[in-house]
């Protein structure tokens, strides 16, 4: 490691020399003599060979090195996070959810990724309302949302690349929820089972930028097209009209297709390993 | 010989310090508004930015500059006890603005700029959904809103750059436009018989100054 770091130093002390204007030729060629004369100061072989020595150690190196960063960089192909946006409720994907990447081809310039999300939230709902022997009813609720895809760069740069990718998701959210607590009509007692299904299609643009080693941040942009199916189930009992309860069931439903530009679709602090 | 030695290490190294400076003349640039993420945003959230420098040999930069979006919405209410028995609905919202905008001031990372766009923006909202209709006014009335907009913006902005790849711009300005604004409405009483329907249509001059007109997050390319 000591020995990268000087061989960095010395780089920039040879481009900082050669970098001076033309007007001072003169005075970096003696800069750069004496320089050099200083690197081969302990040296018993003459100029020539000593400069030929440190050329060659120079580019070795440098190579070797570029290659160890590539051979470093490749053995990670997994990568596990979470996305930010949830820290400031503009997420657009559900909170309770994990992302995660698989790199497929660790040989190539152009990373190609397969990615996940996926996430399960549970509720059980203790009912005590007593009516018509519905006393205690107990229900489970699961909520879940998995997407899987894939994405591949287009451009990469010193410390980011550019990457364009598609996801395919599904969710499902459920919840019950009891008349008393609505405000849709006081006199109304029961419950109410709501569902919603989404299909999720979006085509992904993304920015990927790595802090330090392991860690990176993502910022993805999309084009989607989202179906969404809500249904809510009654079950209630009327109290209104005279003395006599109305026992009402009853099913509404709706089917909305959803396409959008969603510059903000996923900011992902991811973990490479 | 020694300075035969030392002009081609200096050719081999001076190699990537090139090849940066050629990279670093970038034309496109392309991002998101940082305002929408706190509903500050004056053009809405569904859309992108992009701009494209039109003189990358001169002095003081001069970019075009693009905003666009769209948005569908189809949906289809079966609700056999209300009072919409089946309903197809369909709305399209998009935004185009273009606009132009020239340095005054810069600095390697930094830069004073001002500029112009146009906007025309045409947006559709309802209050279907069945959330709505649990919660509350489907019962009471439903209403479509249509309003389409025309803007000029006249800008000051600043920008800088944090890292290579990433510039944020901040801009603020002063705008004169025109809107129309229609609303569809359906009355109906608690037992779901329609009672009343009304149209109501707007056309005013708006005008005034923007301190957040947008805050751009652009990766350069």
């Amino acid at each position: 490691m000591k020995n990268l770091i000087q061989q960095d130093n010395m780089l920039c002390i040879i481009k900082t020399v050669i970098s001076l204007p033309r007007r001072t030729l003169k005075l970096k060629n003696k800069i750069s003599n004496s320089f050099l004369k200083i690197m081969c100061a302990k040296s018993k072989y003459n100029m020539n060979h000593s400069l030929f020595r440190l050329l060659f150690l120079l580019l070795g190196l440098s190579t070797f090195q570029e290659l160890r960063a590539q051979q470093t960089e490749k053995k990670t192909r997994w990568e596990i996070g979470v996305d930010a946006l949830s820290l400031i409720d503009k997420n657009e994907l559900p909170v309770y959810s994990l992302f995660g990447r698989f790199l497929i081809n660790p040989q190539g310039n152009k990373k190609t990724q397969l990615r996940t999300r996926f996430g399960l939230e549970g509720s059980n709902y203790q009912d005590s309302v007593a009516i018509f022997g519905s006393f205690g009813l107990e229900v489970r609720a699961f909520s879940v949302f998995a997407s899987v895809g894939i994405q591949r760069d287009i451009m990469v740069f010193q410390k980011g690349a550019l990457y364009v990718g598609g996801d395919l998701g599904f969710s499902r959210y459920v919840a019950r929820s009891d008349f008393p607590n609505n405000t849709i009509s006081p006199q109304n007692l029961g419950f109410d089972n709501f569902t919603e299904s989404k299909w999720r299609f979006s085509g992904v643009l993304g920015y990927t930028h790595r802090l330090g080693k392991n860690l990176a941040l993502s910022f993805e942009s999309s084009l989607q097209s989202v179906k969404t199916r809500q249904e809510i189930n009654m079950d209630y009992v009327r109290l209104t009209s005279g003395l006599v309860p109305e026992i009402v069931k009853e099913q509404r439903s709706i089917e909305i297709w959803h396409t959008t530009v969603q510059p903000f679709y996923q900011l992902l602090l991811t973990y490479n390993f | 010989m020694k300075t035969a030695f030392a002009i081609l290490l200096s050719l081999i190294l001076s190699f990537p310090v090139f090849a940066q400076q050629a990279s670093q003349i970038t034309r496109w640039e392309f991002g998101v508004d940082a305002l929408t993420l706190f509903g500050k945003n004056t053009l809405p959230d569904y859309s992108l930015f992009g701009r494209f420098l039109i003189n990358p040999e001169g002095k003081k930069k001069a970019f075009i500059r693009t905003r666009m979006g769209y948005e569908s919405t189809n949906r289809i209410i079966d609700n056999p006890l209300g009072f919409i028995k089946y309903q197809d609905l369909k709305l399209t919202n998009w935004t185009v603005a273009v606009g132009f905008q020239k340095e005054i001031l810069s600095t390697s990372s930094t830069s004073f700029y001002y500029g112009g766009d146009f906007t025309y923006q045409k947006n559709s909202e309802d209050d279907f959904g069945l959330e709505g209709i649990e919660q509350e006014n489907i019962f009471s009335y439903s209403g479509l809103t249509t309003f389409s907009i025309q803007r000029f913006t006249g800008f000051l902005g600043f920008s800088f750059k944090p890292i290579k790849e990433i510039k944020i711009s901040f801009e603020s300005g002063l705008f004169v436009g025109n809107e129309n604004f229609e609303e569809n409405t359906l009355l109906l009483n608690p037992s779901l018989e329609p009672v009343g329907f009304y149209n109501n249509s707007t056309r005013r001059v708006i005008a005034g100054f923007q301190p957040f007109y947008q805050m751009l997050i652009t990766l350069n390319l």
